[in-house]
Protein backbone atom coordinates (compact mmCIF):
# COMPACT_ATOMS: atom_id res chain seq x y z
CA UNK A 1 0.00 0.00 0.00
CA UNK A 2 2.95 2.33 0.64
CA UNK A 3 3.96 1.62 -3.12
CA UNK A 4 0.87 3.36 -4.53
CA UNK A 5 0.97 6.66 -5.34
CA UNK A 6 -1.80 9.15 -3.71
CA UNK A 7 -4.11 9.27 -6.95
CA UNK A 8 -3.96 5.30 -7.26
CA UNK A 9 -4.94 5.25 -4.00
CA UNK A 10 -8.02 7.49 -4.13
CA UNK A 11 -9.31 4.96 -7.15
CA UNK A 12 -8.38 1.90 -4.92
CA UNK A 13 -10.67 3.58 -2.54
CA UNK A 14 -13.69 4.50 -5.17
CA UNK A 15 -13.71 0.79 -6.54
CA UNK A 16 -14.23 -0.56 -2.99
CA UNK A 17 -15.34 2.43 -1.18
CA UNK A 18 -17.49 1.44 1.67
CA UNK A 19 -15.49 -1.78 2.46
CA UNK A 20 -13.46 -2.60 5.02
CA UNK A 21 -10.80 -2.84 2.80
CA UNK A 22 -11.39 0.52 0.78
CA UNK A 23 -11.52 2.24 3.89
CA UNK A 24 -7.87 1.30 4.62
CA UNK A 25 -7.04 2.88 1.33
CA UNK A 26 -8.50 5.65 2.08
CA UNK A 27 -6.71 6.18 5.52
CA UNK A 28 -3.39 5.51 4.34
CA UNK A 29 -4.38 8.53 2.04
CA UNK A 30 -5.49 10.49 4.79
CA UNK A 31 -2.50 9.73 7.14
CA UNK A 32 0.27 10.37 4.56
CA UNK A 33 -0.56 14.31 4.67
CA UNK A 34 -1.79 14.41 8.56
CA UNK A 35 1.91 16.32 9.39
CA UNK A 36 1.55 18.69 6.60
CA UNK A 37 -1.70 20.09 7.15
CA UNK A 38 -1.03 19.77 10.86
CA UNK A 39 2.02 22.08 10.17
CA UNK A 40 0.31 24.94 7.74
CA UNK A 41 -2.60 25.06 10.56
CA UNK A 42 -0.20 25.29 13.60
CA UNK A 43 1.55 28.02 11.74
CA UNK A 44 -1.39 29.57 11.09
CA UNK A 45 -3.01 29.60 14.55
CA UNK A 46 0.02 29.62 16.66
CA UNK A 47 -1.78 27.19 19.30
CA UNK A 48 -1.68 23.00 18.59
CA UNK A 49 -5.31 22.45 20.03
CA UNK A 50 -6.71 25.30 17.82
CA UNK A 51 -4.65 23.49 15.03
CA UNK A 52 -5.80 20.07 15.64
CA UNK A 53 -9.64 21.44 15.03
CA UNK A 54 -8.89 23.28 12.15
CA UNK A 55 -6.95 20.57 10.91
CA UNK A 56 -10.00 18.54 11.43
CA UNK A 57 -12.44 20.43 10.08
CA UNK A 58 -10.22 20.18 6.53
CA UNK A 59 -10.10 16.61 6.35
CA UNK A 60 -13.57 15.87 7.29
CA UNK A 61 -13.75 18.38 4.44
CA UNK A 62 -11.70 16.51 2.46
CA UNK A 63 -14.06 12.95 2.94
CA UNK A 64 -16.88 15.07 1.91
CA UNK A 65 -15.56 15.92 -0.97
CA UNK A 66 -13.70 13.48 -2.41
CA UNK A 67 -16.05 12.82 -4.77
CA UNK A 68 -15.36 15.93 -6.73
CA UNK A 69 -11.64 15.08 -7.18
CA UNK A 70 -11.55 14.39 -10.61
CA UNK A 71 -7.92 12.87 -10.54
CA UNK A 72 -6.59 15.13 -13.68
CA UNK A 73 -4.71 17.05 -11.07
CA UNK A 74 -2.49 15.92 -8.14
CA UNK A 75 -4.29 14.75 -5.02
CA UNK A 76 -1.87 17.00 -3.31
CA UNK A 77 -2.97 19.95 -5.11
CA UNK A 78 -6.52 19.43 -4.26
CA UNK A 79 -6.09 18.77 -0.71
CA UNK A 80 -3.86 22.15 -0.65
CA UNK A 81 -6.83 24.24 -2.31
CA UNK A 82 -9.14 22.90 0.33
CA UNK A 83 -7.07 23.40 3.01
CA UNK A 84 -5.88 26.96 2.16
CA UNK A 85 -9.30 27.75 1.15
CA UNK A 86 -10.57 26.64 4.41
CA UNK A 87 -7.87 27.72 6.54
CA UNK A 88 -7.95 31.27 5.14
CA UNK A 89 -12.44 31.77 5.13
CA UNK A 90 -11.42 30.52 9.28
CA UNK A 91 -9.12 33.00 9.87
CA UNK A 92 -11.06 35.64 7.81
CA UNK A 93 -13.82 34.95 9.65
CA UNK A 94 -12.21 35.37 13.19
CA UNK A 95 -9.89 38.26 12.58
CA UNK A 96 -10.89 41.92 12.39
CA UNK A 97 -10.30 43.93 9.20
CA UNK A 98 -6.45 44.34 8.11
CA UNK A 99 -4.45 46.62 9.98
CA UNK A 100 -3.69 50.11 9.47
CA UNK A 101 -0.09 49.86 9.67
CA UNK A 102 2.91 51.90 8.63
CA UNK A 103 2.55 55.17 6.34
CA UNK A 104 -0.76 55.74 4.23
CA UNK A 105 -0.34 55.45 0.53
CA UNK A 106 -0.68 58.82 -1.04
CA UNK A 107 -2.75 58.63 -4.21
CA UNK A 108 -3.96 62.20 -3.54
CA UNK A 109 -7.45 61.71 -4.89
CA UNK A 110 -10.85 62.88 -2.69
CA UNK A 111 -12.12 60.57 -0.23
CA UNK A 112 -15.52 59.48 0.88
CA UNK A 113 -16.99 60.08 -2.90
CA UNK A 114 -19.10 57.57 -4.04
CA UNK A 115 -20.68 56.68 -6.79
CA UNK A 116 -18.36 55.62 -10.10
CA UNK A 117 -16.70 58.58 -10.42
CA UNK A 118 -15.01 57.11 -6.72
CA UNK A 119 -14.81 53.58 -8.25
CA UNK A 120 -13.22 54.14 -11.69
CA UNK A 121 -10.50 56.07 -9.22
CA UNK A 122 -10.20 53.32 -7.15
CA UNK A 123 -9.71 51.41 -10.05
CA UNK A 124 -7.16 53.53 -11.32
CA UNK A 125 -5.11 54.02 -8.31
CA UNK A 126 -5.15 49.58 -7.95
CA UNK A 127 -4.53 49.18 -11.47
CA UNK A 128 -1.43 51.70 -11.14
CA UNK A 129 -0.26 49.80 -7.98
CA UNK A 130 -0.35 46.53 -10.17
CA UNK A 131 2.14 48.00 -12.54
CA UNK A 132 4.20 49.05 -9.97
CA UNK A 133 4.80 45.58 -8.71
CA UNK A 134 4.74 44.35 -11.87
CA UNK A 135 7.94 47.00 -12.26
CA UNK A 136 9.44 45.18 -9.34
CA UNK A 137 8.37 47.77 -6.94
CA UNK A 138 8.80 45.56 -3.90
CA UNK A 139 10.80 42.10 -3.32
CA UNK A 140 9.60 39.03 -2.90
CA UNK A 141 8.16 38.85 0.60
CA UNK A 142 7.18 42.25 0.95
CA UNK A 143 4.32 41.15 -1.91
CA UNK A 144 4.16 37.92 0.17
CA UNK A 145 2.72 39.67 3.10
CA UNK A 146 0.94 42.56 1.22
CA UNK A 147 -1.14 40.03 -0.75
CA UNK A 148 -1.59 37.72 2.13
CA UNK A 149 -3.10 40.54 4.56
CA UNK A 150 -4.83 42.74 2.18
CA UNK A 151 -6.36 39.95 -0.35
CA UNK A 152 -6.41 37.25 1.64
CA UNK A 153 -7.30 39.55 4.71
CA UNK A 154 -5.12 37.14 7.14
CA UNK A 155 -3.98 38.87 10.72
CA UNK A 156 -0.12 39.60 10.85
CA UNK A 157 0.69 37.11 13.19
CA UNK A 158 -0.81 34.52 11.28
CA UNK A 159 1.52 35.66 8.66
CA UNK A 160 4.59 35.90 10.68
CA UNK A 161 4.11 32.17 11.21
CA UNK A 162 3.03 30.92 8.11
CA UNK A 163 6.25 32.48 6.48
CA UNK A 164 8.86 31.87 9.38
CA UNK A 165 9.97 35.50 9.53
CA UNK A 166 12.04 35.71 12.22
CA UNK A 167 12.54 39.59 12.26
CA UNK A 168 11.36 41.34 15.72
CA UNK A 169 8.15 42.97 14.34
CA UNK A 170 7.49 40.42 11.68
CA UNK A 171 4.90 40.77 8.70
CA UNK A 172 4.26 44.00 10.02
CA UNK A 173 7.90 45.32 9.28
CA UNK A 174 7.31 44.30 5.77
CA UNK A 175 3.81 46.22 5.54
CA UNK A 176 5.47 49.47 5.84
CA UNK A 177 8.59 48.67 4.34
CA UNK A 178 6.20 48.09 1.29
CA UNK A 179 4.28 50.84 2.04
CA UNK A 180 6.86 53.36 1.94
CA UNK A 181 8.23 52.15 -1.33
CA UNK A 182 4.72 52.38 -2.95
CA UNK A 183 4.66 55.64 -1.49
CA UNK A 184 7.84 56.82 -3.04
CA UNK A 185 6.91 55.23 -6.57
CA UNK A 186 3.36 56.88 -6.70
CA UNK A 187 5.22 60.29 -5.81
CA UNK A 188 7.83 59.75 -8.29
CA UNK A 189 5.13 59.03 -10.73
CA UNK A 190 3.33 62.34 -10.15
CA UNK A 191 6.59 63.78 -10.68
CA UNK A 192 6.77 62.17 -14.01
CA UNK A 193 2.96 62.12 -14.99
CA UNK A 194 2.22 59.59 -17.62
CA UNK A 195 4.90 57.15 -17.57
CA UNK A 196 2.84 53.91 -16.70
CA UNK A 197 -0.26 55.35 -18.83
CA UNK A 198 -2.60 54.49 -16.26
CA UNK A 199 -6.58 56.39 -16.19
CA UNK A 200 -5.63 57.34 -12.92
CA UNK A 201 -2.81 59.37 -13.64
CA UNK A 202 -5.06 61.11 -16.49
CA UNK B 1 -15.62 56.51 6.20
CA UNK B 2 -12.13 54.65 6.21
CA UNK B 3 -9.30 56.02 8.37
CA UNK B 4 -6.97 55.44 5.20
CA UNK B 5 -7.00 58.22 2.88
CA UNK B 6 -8.73 57.20 -0.45
CA UNK B 7 -10.39 54.36 1.21
CA UNK B 8 -6.30 52.94 0.41
CA UNK B 9 -7.59 49.32 2.04
CA UNK B 10 -9.72 48.67 -0.79
CA UNK B 11 -7.45 49.61 -2.91
CA UNK B 12 -4.78 47.06 -1.91
CA UNK B 13 -6.80 45.19 -1.95
CA UNK B 14 -7.94 45.21 -5.30
CA UNK B 15 -4.09 45.55 -6.48
CA UNK B 16 -3.24 42.56 -5.00
CA UNK B 17 -6.02 40.30 -5.17
CA UNK B 18 -6.08 37.60 -8.23
CA UNK B 19 -6.93 39.15 -11.56
CA UNK B 20 -9.31 37.55 -14.71
CA UNK B 21 -5.41 36.49 -15.84
CA UNK B 22 -4.26 34.56 -13.02
CA UNK B 23 -3.67 30.73 -13.09
CA UNK B 24 -5.61 28.53 -11.16
CA UNK B 25 -3.87 26.70 -7.94
CA UNK B 26 -3.43 23.11 -10.45
CA UNK B 27 -1.75 25.23 -13.22
CA UNK B 28 0.06 26.81 -10.58
CA UNK B 29 1.54 23.87 -9.18
CA UNK B 30 3.98 23.30 -12.31
CA UNK B 31 5.34 26.49 -11.06
CA UNK B 32 6.19 25.19 -8.15
CA UNK B 33 8.99 23.21 -8.75
CA UNK B 34 10.57 25.11 -11.66
CA UNK B 35 9.68 28.70 -10.82
CA UNK B 36 8.16 31.36 -13.07
CA UNK B 37 9.24 31.05 -16.83
CA UNK B 38 10.38 34.56 -18.32
CA UNK B 39 7.63 36.32 -20.21
CA UNK B 40 4.98 34.43 -18.26
CA UNK B 41 2.06 35.99 -16.63
CA UNK B 42 3.20 34.60 -13.51
CA UNK B 43 6.85 36.38 -13.42
CA UNK B 44 4.93 39.44 -13.46
CA UNK B 45 1.81 38.98 -10.82
CA UNK B 46 2.30 39.76 -7.36
CA UNK B 47 -1.04 37.35 -6.51
CA UNK B 48 0.36 33.90 -8.73
CA UNK B 49 3.87 34.51 -6.97
CA UNK B 50 2.45 34.95 -3.68
CA UNK B 51 0.10 31.81 -4.37
CA UNK B 52 3.24 29.72 -6.01
CA UNK B 53 5.15 30.62 -2.39
CA UNK B 54 2.28 29.38 -0.51
CA UNK B 55 1.69 26.29 -2.05
CA UNK B 56 5.38 25.69 -1.48
CA UNK B 57 5.16 26.20 2.12
CA UNK B 58 2.15 23.54 2.38
CA UNK B 59 3.80 20.86 0.21
CA UNK B 60 7.78 21.06 0.74
CA UNK B 61 8.30 22.87 4.32
CA UNK B 62 9.45 20.46 7.21
CA UNK B 63 8.58 21.57 10.42
CA UNK B 64 11.51 24.07 12.49
CA UNK B 65 12.84 22.24 15.84
CA UNK B 66 10.54 24.12 17.74
CA UNK B 67 7.39 23.29 15.58
CA UNK B 68 7.89 19.28 15.63
CA UNK B 69 7.04 18.59 18.94
CA UNK B 70 3.08 20.38 18.58
CA UNK B 71 3.38 19.03 14.76
CA UNK B 72 3.80 15.10 15.69
CA UNK B 73 0.73 15.92 18.76
CA UNK B 74 -1.57 17.51 16.58
CA UNK B 75 -0.89 14.20 13.54
CA UNK B 76 -1.68 11.98 16.47
CA UNK B 77 -4.45 13.89 18.19
CA UNK B 78 -5.76 13.68 14.36
CA UNK B 79 -5.11 9.82 14.27
CA UNK B 80 -6.78 9.65 17.63
CA UNK B 81 -10.29 11.90 16.77
CA UNK B 82 -10.19 9.56 13.20
CA UNK B 83 -12.95 6.69 13.63
CA UNK B 84 -11.72 4.80 10.40
CA UNK B 85 -14.36 2.22 9.64
CA UNK B 86 -17.05 3.64 7.21
CA UNK B 87 -14.90 7.49 7.78
CA UNK B 88 -17.52 8.58 4.83
CA UNK B 89 -20.83 8.40 7.16
CA UNK B 90 -18.50 8.49 10.59
CA UNK B 91 -15.50 10.11 10.86
CA UNK B 92 -14.52 12.88 13.72
CA UNK B 93 -18.61 12.88 14.78
CA UNK B 94 -17.63 10.95 18.36
CA UNK B 95 -14.83 13.78 19.18
CA UNK B 96 -17.01 16.55 17.44
CA UNK B 97 -20.34 16.02 19.11
CA UNK B 98 -19.81 14.06 22.62
CA UNK B 99 -23.42 15.61 23.54
CA UNK B 100 -25.01 13.98 20.78
CA UNK B 101 -23.83 10.34 22.76
CA UNK B 102 -25.84 11.63 25.98
CA UNK B 103 -28.73 13.11 24.15
CA UNK B 104 -29.04 9.43 22.13
CA UNK B 105 -28.29 7.12 25.12
CA UNK B 106 -31.65 9.47 26.69
CA UNK B 107 -33.36 8.79 23.06
CA UNK B 108 -32.75 5.18 23.17
CA UNK B 109 -33.72 5.01 27.34
CA UNK B 110 -37.06 6.74 26.38
CA UNK B 111 -37.21 4.06 23.44
CA UNK B 112 -36.88 1.01 25.40
CA UNK B 113 -39.09 2.38 27.98
CA UNK B 114 -42.07 3.39 25.51
CA UNK B 115 -41.18 -0.15 23.25
CA UNK B 116 -41.66 -2.11 26.29
CA UNK B 117 -45.18 -0.27 27.63
CA UNK B 118 -46.63 -0.98 23.62
CA UNK B 119 -45.28 -4.60 23.72
CA UNK B 120 -46.77 -5.35 27.30
CA UNK B 121 -50.17 -3.70 25.81
CA UNK B 122 -50.07 -5.15 22.41
CA UNK B 123 -48.64 -9.25 23.15
CA UNK B 124 -50.14 -11.48 20.29
CA UNK B 125 -49.65 -14.98 19.88
CA UNK B 126 -46.45 -16.16 18.62
CA UNK B 127 -45.94 -16.73 14.70
CA UNK B 128 -43.95 -18.59 12.02
CA UNK B 129 -41.84 -16.92 9.86
CA UNK B 130 -43.60 -16.14 6.03
CA UNK B 131 -41.03 -18.49 4.90
CA UNK B 132 -41.54 -21.53 7.39
CA UNK B 133 -41.64 -24.87 5.52
CA UNK B 134 -42.90 -28.21 7.50
CA UNK B 135 -40.00 -29.47 8.90
CA UNK B 136 -38.04 -26.78 9.63
CA UNK B 137 -36.44 -26.09 12.86
CA UNK B 138 -37.86 -23.04 14.37
CA UNK B 139 -35.07 -21.90 17.18
CA UNK B 140 -36.32 -18.44 18.93
CA UNK B 141 -33.11 -18.45 21.78
CA UNK B 142 -31.32 -21.95 21.30
CA UNK B 143 -28.14 -19.89 19.04
CA UNK B 144 -26.02 -18.03 21.70
CA UNK B 145 -23.61 -16.14 20.91
CA UNK B 146 -20.71 -15.81 23.82
CA UNK B 147 -17.64 -14.28 23.04
CA UNK B 148 -16.10 -11.79 22.23
CA UNK B 149 -18.68 -9.80 25.18
CA UNK B 150 -17.84 -7.38 27.46
CA UNK B 151 -14.59 -5.40 27.73
CA UNK B 152 -11.17 -5.86 26.01
CA UNK B 153 -8.16 -4.07 25.86
CA UNK B 154 -6.90 -5.04 22.34
CA UNK B 155 -9.37 -6.39 19.67
CA UNK B 156 -10.52 -10.24 19.81
CA UNK B 157 -8.97 -12.62 18.07
CA UNK B 158 -12.09 -14.75 17.50
CA UNK B 159 -15.97 -14.82 17.63
CA UNK B 160 -17.62 -18.16 19.31
CA UNK B 161 -20.88 -19.49 19.75
CA UNK B 162 -23.16 -22.43 20.81
CA UNK B 163 -24.27 -24.90 18.38
CA UNK B 164 -27.58 -24.69 17.04
CA UNK B 165 -29.60 -27.95 16.76
CA UNK B 166 -29.40 -28.42 12.45
CA UNK B 167 -27.52 -26.17 11.70
CA UNK B 168 -24.76 -26.52 8.27
CA UNK B 169 -23.46 -23.72 8.49
CA UNK B 170 -23.23 -19.85 10.08
CA UNK B 171 -23.30 -16.17 9.15
CA UNK B 172 -20.97 -13.59 11.56
CA UNK B 173 -21.92 -9.86 11.50
CA UNK B 174 -19.86 -7.13 13.45
CA UNK B 175 -21.94 -4.41 13.28
CA UNK B 176 -21.43 -1.15 14.84
CA UNK B 177 -23.76 0.19 18.11
CA UNK B 178 -25.56 2.02 14.80
CA UNK B 179 -26.23 -1.80 13.76
CA UNK B 180 -24.72 -0.66 10.14
CA UNK B 181 -22.73 -3.87 9.46
CA UNK B 182 -18.80 -3.38 9.28
CA UNK B 183 -18.23 -6.89 8.10
CA UNK B 184 -19.57 -10.61 8.25
CA UNK B 185 -18.22 -14.24 7.14
CA UNK B 186 -19.08 -17.35 7.21
CA UNK B 187 -18.17 -20.59 8.69
CA UNK B 188 -19.28 -24.47 9.77
CA UNK B 189 -18.06 -24.39 13.12
CA UNK B 190 -18.67 -22.44 16.01
CA UNK B 191 -16.09 -19.89 16.12
CA UNK B 192 -13.95 -17.45 13.66
CA UNK B 193 -11.15 -15.53 13.99
CA UNK B 194 -11.04 -11.98 13.43
CA UNK B 195 -8.97 -10.96 10.50
CA UNK B 196 -5.90 -9.20 11.84
CA UNK B 197 -6.14 -6.02 9.56
CA UNK B 198 -10.16 -5.79 10.49
CA UNK B 199 -9.00 -5.93 14.09
CA UNK B 200 -6.43 -2.89 13.41
CA UNK B 201 -9.89 -0.97 11.96
CA UNK B 202 -11.49 -1.55 15.72
CA UNK B 203 -10.91 1.89 17.38
CA UNK B 204 -9.65 2.14 20.73
CA UNK B 205 -12.63 3.45 23.11
CA UNK B 206 -15.27 2.34 21.14
CA UNK B 207 -18.21 -0.75 21.13
CA UNK B 208 -19.03 -3.08 18.58
CA UNK B 209 -22.04 -5.04 18.20
CA UNK B 210 -22.15 -8.71 16.61
CA UNK B 211 -24.43 -11.49 15.92
CA UNK B 212 -24.46 -14.91 14.54
CA UNK B 213 -26.91 -16.71 12.02
CA UNK B 214 -27.90 -20.39 11.47
CA UNK B 215 -28.55 -21.81 8.49
CA UNK B 216 -29.85 -25.34 7.50
CA UNK B 217 -28.33 -28.05 4.95
CA UNK B 218 -30.82 -26.38 2.25
CA UNK B 219 -30.22 -22.98 2.93
CA UNK B 220 -32.62 -21.91 4.84
CA UNK B 221 -32.26 -19.69 8.16
CA UNK B 222 -33.24 -21.24 11.13
CA UNK B 223 -32.05 -18.67 14.01
CA UNK B 224 -30.72 -15.63 15.51
CA UNK B 225 -27.94 -15.55 18.62
CA UNK B 226 -28.77 -12.71 20.69
CA UNK B 227 -26.87 -8.97 20.45
CA UNK B 228 -23.53 -9.33 21.75
CA UNK B 229 -21.49 -6.39 22.65
CA UNK B 230 -18.21 -5.85 23.67
CA UNK B 231 -15.94 -3.35 23.96
CA UNK B 232 -12.26 -1.73 23.32
CA UNK B 233 -10.87 0.03 25.85
CA UNK B 234 -9.60 3.74 24.94
CA UNK B 235 -6.19 3.30 26.33
CA UNK B 236 -5.84 0.52 24.17
CA UNK B 237 -2.51 -0.41 22.04
CA UNK B 238 -3.89 -2.23 19.50
CA UNK B 239 -3.10 -0.23 16.38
Amino acid sequence: MEQLTDEELVRAYRERGGSPKGDAWLNELIQRYHSRVALWCFRLTGDREAAADLAQEVFLKVFRNLDSFRGDAKFSTWLYSITRNHCFNELKSRSTRPENTGDPILFDLPDGAEGIHSSLEREGASHLLRELLAASALDATETQVMTMHFAEELPLDAITRLLKLNNASGAKAYIVSAKRKLNRAVQRLKIRPGRFGTSWER
Amino acid sequence: MSDFPLDERSILKQAFSATPGCLSLEHLRSYVETGPTPGSHVETCPHCQAEIRLMREFLQSEPSSEESLPVQWIAAELKRREQPIAPRKRFLLGSWLPDLRAISLLAASLLVTLGGAFYLQHQKDPRLPRDYRAGDDIMRSGLVATMPAGEFVHAPAEFTWEAAPGAARYVVHLMEVDHNEIWNTESTLTRVKMPPPLGATLAPGRSFLWQVDAFNGAGRKIGSSNLQKFHISANSAVR
